[in-house]
């Protein structure tokens, strides 16, 4: 990066801090959660993962706690933020993010092809077609991990409050729900594990500027004008660039 | 900036690296030998409770108990492991004790009748009105009629003050149904030859017996939980069993051979076994020298019942009759021709009981290793108590047997020459049952007398506990009965057929709630048990003697009732036995530990002690106060009935959770049967197109018919039909038993043995149909 | 040495007189409708017409490889060093996954507590050095528990002394710590352990959404993992060749 280019701010503090913040949750989440699961038919983390989990806290009764804790918490920021920035945060946002057409998907998906390809030699005559703010990956990936993070959550507060407040035994709907939110749960989970090693590839290693973005909320004027062609132009229009 | 590196491996590493992880992944998968974790629980905790010793009253056997309380509510029943009666084990009713303090229907207030008797219209009244109306209803019979007009019927928990309140009053009319409709064959029969009755806590040696010849006693559905425990070691102990029943009971599925014999003809089947065992010498030679009389006229007596003659009428081979008797010479004194507990079948138990008693007899096995125990008695005296004016005898304490000792035989049918009342049952009285025991008496004559009004009215009736329909085998005279008396008083725990004709309803607590008299009994150790109560009476009960105290002091007869309180009672007797309440409180039972030369004099080198009711001091074969009575003719077979074609012969018996007539509304018990089935035959039931589980009407020759559902089954004789007793009930109050099943009593027979005055409920002959 | 504790149950001396049930559902509180153990009556008529009974008390088996465990996705059942398989109801939810997995019938959703109940073993019972309810009430005392692992104790003689089965198949052979004696009687078919169908949910769990993400997420890792490592390779390459170029 050359020291005279031109540094444009993209991204405001607390949304930052946001994003921290849900990593954090996330790996809290995914630590504890994989700790809790404990049979082995139904277990993904090889057995010495829920015995250090569950013996540090004390059993899994406390560490489901942790769990629904953090997890409570990071909804309730969530839906915070969400309230309070929805006009000038969040709305933007998903409507920059969010997948919600076939041909935007098709679209979208194609993109992500060629850039992979790219990434190992291939289709080098096929060029990227220019992108938005996010590219075809990052909206697809968001996209997968905004429902899969709201069925998460919504499987999530009935594995713990179903339980609690419902007679189990009074309906056998109560039990099929809580089994398959099991499955729900652990579905979205793993697609949004899928989806995370992409996006931590290439923000740690394949596009290193682009976490310098999420740590100060600066991004290079070039890096838009390479990877995000079509902002590029928005921001000119603006007059930001 | 970074740069789009491209590798020239990339390809091949992408796809290497895809493969890879695939592998990995699999391999990583669960793999087939499960990984269980290791993960910190908190254990469940045993919650706190408090114990208290006592004895059981589900049934008559009275296992010892502990009570465990929380929170001042019984929350569960286990046995006291000390206790010679159950060794520590309790059965399912036993467990389901709790239900019967904790029933929802159970008789919670005083009740008074408003409609009928008998229409089930009640109005709660104070304990106060109760007592007050009984002792004056009572007062006023006595007063009219005499005190023999009052009849006490017992069949509940410790029914013991009840039986001296109404000997206080003054009438001898008390009885309870173990005698006349149960027992009192068998342990007569005994009494009369050896001087011991035998039932009771039945004192044998079951755990080294190496043969039971066992004429039905189905003691593993049948239960005496002490009894059963140490047949079924005797059994894991190799001993051999032989089971003769009609139908095939668990018992039975234990048995080294099984026979599927005739119905009611048992007698003809010993008195073959007596045959072969006389003409072949099988009998104890020494122990008939020194310890029996009459060997000579029974030998004369049994010659014409040999095993030919026998097969035909039992259906049990000659060949094997004289197989058995040499089996069971050979295992001898460790031997047991094994009675039923109730012997009230066909027309002639009596001679059923003495030649079982007879064969046991020629055995030797009285005083021996495997046979007969003599049992020793814990002595606590009685209170001190003023004469009873009446009573020809009053409920004492049994040591091991029930009490079935012939008092002096009265001469005249309504009073004797000192102005003292007869049985209105006959029990005891020249010209009626002379034989028959005067302490429980004859219910079923007892019933009668009051529908009869004879020899002399009887005008008020009080129960304790029982229900006189279920256990009876003729409705007609217990409703007439029922029906005549000027007044009826019910005290019972629960509501049944019978209560609900009272005219005052007494609501006992139960044996949970109370403290009763001493069960003083007698195995190879003599003992006595205390019964604590293990919470405080529910809703609006009192304990048996509080109830009988407070009537006394209404009727004048407080010198009967000198305590002020039933622990000081037992404290009284206690005291004079060298204890005292608080220690016996401490331990549940006090004992004085078995005695091998007392239990078994023959084996240690002593003698047998016998003094028969004829005053014999040996066994007496033929008992002569039976032959003065003409009454030996019992010991030959009588012909019994047989079904017709497309008849059945009715037999009823017990399952291991259910007894009498009272668990069947018990929420715990009745959960296990809730109703009753009819045992048929697969022949006889394809015949009449009934299959498992169809409603059947079953009827008599009387005319008595109910429905009930049918069990389908090779467990029973083509000829015979079975089903569990006590259940058919009517009394609505009953919400779980009501209508549940057929009452085998409304379909048994109402014979009465000729020579003892009991009853003969298994002559019935019964047609069974399809719904 | 660990414990390892096991119910003898003696065919013989048993006589079906339910007292271990009533006394289990006592000491437990066991809603009506339920019960954590049983007997089982086997009646049937052998080859020359004669009928047979046969009696076998029941409960759960506290099996060595016991399914109900790896089924239950909260740990709520877990096995005990002493053998034990117990029931942690802190921690269930009820959702009944263990249920059909167990082949012999011994777990039900509790009406009351919401939570599954089962025989224990009365470990609170045995924890505190009593019996087990059912095994001191038993009439004939057909019941007997201890730890075969002590050879003095009364399970170890009797195992010795006489050959006793357990409940297995072919089908299920699941390791039960609960032995019969028959005095060499066949078992019939009616008691033995029948393989049921676990729950769709928990099936998909197993054999859908753990493999194929575990296929995903271990195909990212290495595709992506092996392209970073390989791209460091590259770029200290790159350097030393553009160092070198520079000595140049």
């Amino acid at each position: 990066m050359n020291d005279t280019d031109q540094m444009i701010c993209v991204r405001e503090k607390k949304t930052i801090r946001l994003h921290w913040f849900n990593a954090l949750c996330w790996l809290l989440l995914l630590a504890s959660g994989f700790g809790i699961i404990s049979g082995d038919f139904v277990r993904f983390a090889p057995t010495f993962w829920p015995e250090l989990m569950q013996g540090l806290f004390g059993g899994n009764d406390n560490l489901v706690l942790a769990h629904i804790i953090v997890g409570i918490s990071w909804v309730a920021v969530f839906v915070f933020f969400i309230l309070f920035n929805f006009k000038g945060v969040v709305f933007p946002f998903l409507k920059k993010v969010l997948v919600l057409t076939p041909m935007a998907a098709f679209k979208d998906t194609w993109s992500m092809v060629v850039t992979l390809a790219h990434l190992f030699g291939l289709m080098k005559n096929t060029p990227v077609p220019p992108q938005g703010r996010y590219n075809g990956a990052q909206r697809l990936l968001g996209t997968m991990i905004i429902f899969c993070s709201l069925l998460i959550i919504v499987s999530g507060l009935y594995l713990f409050f179903g339980p609690q407040l419902l007679s189990f035994s009074e309906n056998s709907f109560y039990g099929i729900i809580f089994r398959w939110a099991l499955v729900g749960h652990a579905s979205s989970v793993f697609l949004v594990i899928i989806g995370l090693i992409a996006h931590i590839y290439f923000a740690l290693i394949e596009e290193r500027e682009s976490l310098e973005a999420m740590k100060s909320g600066n991004v290079s004027v070039e890096f838009i004008k390479h990877h995000n062609a079509l902002w590029y132009e928005e921001l000119k229009q603006e007059g930001k660039v | 900036m970074s740069t789009h590196d491209h590798f020239d491996p990339s390809r091949r590493a992408f796809l290497g690296a895809t493969a890879g992880g695939t592998a990995l992944t699999i391999a990583g998968l669960p793999s087939q030998a499960l990984a269980r974790i290791n993960a910190p629980h908190d254990p469940e905790k045993l919650k706190e409770t408090t114990e208290v010793f006592g004895f059981c009253d589900m049934c008559y056997w009275r296992c010892g108990l502990k009570i465990r309380s929380r929170d001042g509510r019984a929350v569960k029943i286990d046995g006291n492991p000390e206790h010679p009666n159950n060794w520590g084990v309790v059965c399912g009713k036993g467990n389901a004790g709790l239900m019967v303090a904790y029933a929802p229907n159970r008789l919670k207030h005083p009740m008074k009748r408003v409609g009928e008797r008998g229409e089930g219209k009640w109005k709660p009244i104070s304990w106060d009105e109760a007592l007050e109306t009984t002792a004056k209803e009572l007062l006023k019979v006595k007063k009219k009629y005499g005190p023999q007009a009052l009849a006490l019927i017992g069949h509940g928990s410790w029914e013991k003050p009840y039986h001296r309140l109404a000997h206080a009053f003054g009438t001898p009319n008390t009885t309870s149904p173990v005698f006349g409709l149960c027992c009192g064959p068998r342990g007569l029969s005994n009494m009369m030859i050896m001087g011991r009755n035998l039932t009771g806590n039945e004192t044998l040696d079951l755990e080294n017996c190496k043969y039971f010849l066992m004429m039905g006693r189905n003691v593993t559905e049948s239960l005496h939980n002490g009894e059963t425990l140490g047949w079924v070691n005797g059994v894991a102990n190799g001993a051999k069993v032989v089971y003769f029943d009609p139908r095939y009971s668990i018992t039975a599925s234990k048995a080294d051979e099984y026979y599927a014999i005739r119905p009611l003809t048992d007698h003809a089947f010993l008195l073959a076994m007596i045959n072969v065992v006389i003409n072949e010498e099988l009998y104890d030679k020494k122990f008939i020298a020194e310890y029996v009389v009459g060997f000579d006229e029974l030998k004369q007596r049994v010659q014409k019942y040999t095993p030919e003659w026998a097969e035909p009428i039992t259906e049990v081979p000659a060949k094997d009759i004289r197989r058995l008797a040499k089996e069971m010479a050979a295992k001898a004194p460790s031997v047991f021709v094994y009675s039923p507990r109730r012997l009230t079948r066909t027309s002639n138990d009596f001679g059923t009981g003495m030649s079982i008693t007879i064969l046991n007899t020629l055995f030797g096995v009285w005083g021996r290793k495997g046979g007969v125990f003599t049992p020793q008695k814990y002595k606590v005296p009685e209170i001190d108590l003023p004469e009873f004016e009446h009573a020809t005898a009053h409920r004492i304490d049994s040591g091991g047997d029930f009490n079935y000792e012939q008092p002096e035989i009265p001469l005249a049918h309504i009073q004797d020459e000192e102005g003292k009342y007869h049985r209105a049952d006959g029990a005891g009285v020249m010209g009626r049952w002379p034989i028959a025991n005067p302490q429980y008496g004859l219910t079923n004559e007892m019933w009668r007398a009051m529908a009869e009004q004879k020899p002399y009215p009887i005008r008020a009736l009080m129960t304790a506990g029982g229900n006189g329909f279920l256990n009876s085998t003729n409705y007609d005279i217990i409703r007439k009965a029922l029906e005549t008396v000027d007044f009826y008083v019910a005290s019972d725990v629960i509501p049944n057929e019978m209560n609900m004709y009272a005219d005052i309803l007494l609501p006992e607590a139960s044996y949970l709630e109370r403290y009763d008299d001493l069960q003083v009994g007698g195995a190879r150790e003599g003992y006595v048990a205390v019964r604590m109560p293990a919470m405080k009476p529910l809703h609006d009960t009192r304990d048996a003697w509080t109830i009988c105290k407070q009537l006394a002091d209404r009727m004048g007869l407080s010198a009967y009732f000198p305590h002020d309180s039933i622990k000081e009672l037992l404290d009284d007797r206690l005291k004079k036995a060298g204890s005292s309440l608080a220690e016996i409180e401490k331990v549940g039972i006090l004992k004085i530990p078995a005695d091998p030369v007392k239990n078994f004099p023959l084996d240690h080198g002593g003698k047998l002690k016998i003094k028969t009711p004829g005053g014999s001091t040996k066994a007496e074969l033929i008992p002569g106060m039976l032959k003065q009575m003409g009454f030996d003719k019992a010991l030959d077979y009588v012909e019994q009935v047989r079904p017709n074609e497309d008849e059945f012969h009715m037999t009823f018996g017990r399952i291991g959770f259910h007894t009498h007539a009272r668990t069947q509304d018990n929420v715990w018990t009745a959960d296990l049967m809730r109703e009753n089935v009819l045992w048929i035959h697969p022949e006889q039931a394809a015949k009449r197109g009934i299959k498992e589980g169809d409603l059947v009407k079953v009827s008599d020759r009387k005319g008595r018919s109910g429905e009930i559902k049918a069990k389908v089954t090779a467990r029973i004789r083509k000829d015979t039909i079975f089903m569990v007793h006590g259940f058919g009930h009517w009394d609505k109050r009953m919400t779980t038993a009501n209508g549940q099943g057929v009452a085998d009593s409304n379909l048994a027979s109402y014979a009465v043995d000729p020579h003892v005055g009991s009853m003969s409920m298994g002559l019935s002959l019964v047609k069974v149909e399809k719904v | 040495m660990t414990k390892k504790y096991v119910m003898l149950a003696d065919t013989i001396r048993c006589i079906d007189c339910k007292a271990c049930v009533v006394a289990c559902r006592a000491e437990w509180e066991t809603p009506m409708g339920y019960s954590r153990d049983w007997v089982k009556q086997a009646e049937f008529v052998k080859e020359d017409g004669s009928p047979r009974v046969m009696l076998f008390p029941g409960r759960c088996q506290h099996c060595d490889e016991a399914p109900c465990i790896e089924a239950c996705p909260s740990g709520a059942a877990y096995k005990r060093e002493d053998g034990m398989v117990l029931q942690d109801n802190e921690i269930c939810s009820g959702c009944e996954l263990c249920v059909p997995a167990c082949p012999y019938d011994a777990r039900w959703l509790n009406p009351e507590t919401n939570t599954i109940s089962k025989c224990t073993f009365c470990q609170p019972r045995v924890d505190q050095g009593l019996q087990p309810a059912c095994v001191q009430t038993c009439v004939g005392r057909a019941l007997i528990f201890g730890d075969m692992n002590d050879p003095s104790s009364e399970v170890s003689q009797l195992l010795k002394e006489k050959t006793w089965v357990k409940l297995t198949t072919d089908e299920v052979n699941i390791g039960p710590n609960h032995y019969y004696y028959t005095a060499g009687e066949a078992l019939p078919d009616e008691v033995m352990p029948k393989l049921h169908d676990r729950h769709l949910a928990g099936k998909v769990m197993e054999n859908v959404v753990n493999p194929v993400g575990a296929i995903g997420i271990g195909a990212m890792l290495l595709t992506f993992v092996g392209a970073g490592v390989l791209k460091m390779i590259g770029r200290r390459n790159e350097v030393s060749t553009s160092e070198n170029q520079e000595d140049k």
